[in-house]
């Protein structure tokens, strides 16, 4: 049987980016009941480079919701290999935490972060439809744009 | 017939305004199980912005904890959405998450965010004790200086 999601991966043009390993003792992942908690993860792009620079300074606005975007895109990728490769499971994106890399001035965090919003509606439907909080950081870990951990449920 | 937290809301002479709805591609709250993720408040006040600045610097810790107090409020309100109107459907405020917009060098993150604290104990007795975290990050949506998000359990 085909995958609806796999299937509307396919629709939207969309290649999943590879999933990211953490290089230390803490997991991409982790499964509780029927949440999936997931690592923050950073814009990885489909050839496994990252988007980095700080958005309103190095990178502008619009640079910085397509950060956000490769960000949810990761974000996809973990799920799907936390379960097993069946993204059909997922019943509903549950919380974004979203962090922007930018300066003391910078207000324009939700305009970021609605890249990773909009594409988990596009991939999911109103499943993909979350709660979130949205910040800014002074700097992220290697210099990245932006970093988003989420819990997902999922059956 | 008015429920217990709306009698001591009315003591507390505290009015609980209609939630603010997002503008972009995420709801205010996500109901997973009997818990409830709350999107991350900002101090809007009568459908406007307040508390805007950066503390430690135009923003004082007293300022700031009324700015932490007006988030508590709109995590009452969204909690109350999310309980169909029935506050006593409350059982525990299980976390909190206090970001506050604040320079570098500030360290008195914890008594501004017990103004968000100190509130839910109020309207809520034991059950509005909470787990949380209160950090400082270099900037927020809108220029706000405080922003909270929380989890609730619910019968």
């Amino acid at each position: 049987m085909t995958s609806k999601i796999e299937t509307r991966l396919a629709e939207l043009g969309i290649t999943l980016p590879p999933v990211f390993a953490p290089a230390a003792n803490y997991l991409g992942a982790q499964i509780n009941g029927n949440l999936l908690y997931i690592s923050g993860q950073g814009p990885v792009k489909q050839d496994g480079s990252l988007v980095t620079g700080r958005v309103g300074t190095d990178l502008t606005v619009e640079e910085g919701y397509e950060a956000a975007r490769h960000t949810a895109l990761e974000l996809v990728s973990q799920t799907r290999q936390a379960l097993d490769g069946d993204l059909d499971l997922v019943t509903r994106w549950v919380k974004l935490f979203a962090m922007v890399n930018c300066g003391p001035d910078f207000t324009q965090q939700p305009q970021v972060i609605n890249g990773a919003s909009d594409v988990l509606v596009e991939i999911f439907g109103d499943a993909g439809r979350h709660a979130r909080s949205a910040v800014g950081m002074s700097s992220l870990p290697v210099g990245i744009s932006v970093e988003i951990e989420a819990i997902v449920e999922f059956d | 017939m008015a429920g217990k937290i709306d009698a001591r809301l009315a003591e507390l002479g505290i009015e609980i305004a209609t939630p603010a709805v997002p503008q972009a591609n995420y709801v205010p709250y996500v109901i997973s199980g009997n818990l409830v993720y709350i999107s991350g408040q900002v101090p809007v006040v009568d459908g406007e912005v307040k508390f805007k600045g950066k503390v430690g610097d135009d923003v004082n810790v007293e300022t700031a904890a009324q700015a932490a107090r007006a988030c508590a409020l709109n995590i009452v309100a969204q909690v109350k959405a999310a309980c169909d109107g029935d506050l006593d459907r409350v059982k525990r405020c299980i976390r909190l998450g206090g970001f506050i917009n604040a320079t570098p060098d500030f360290t008195d993150q914890p008594p501004v965010i017990n103004g968000a604290s100190d509130l839910l104990v109020d309207i809520f007795g034991d059950a509005g004790r909470h787990a949380r975290f209160a950090v400082g990050a270099g900037s927020l949506p809108l220029g706000v200086a405080v922003e909270i998000d929380a989890v609730f359990e619910i019968s």
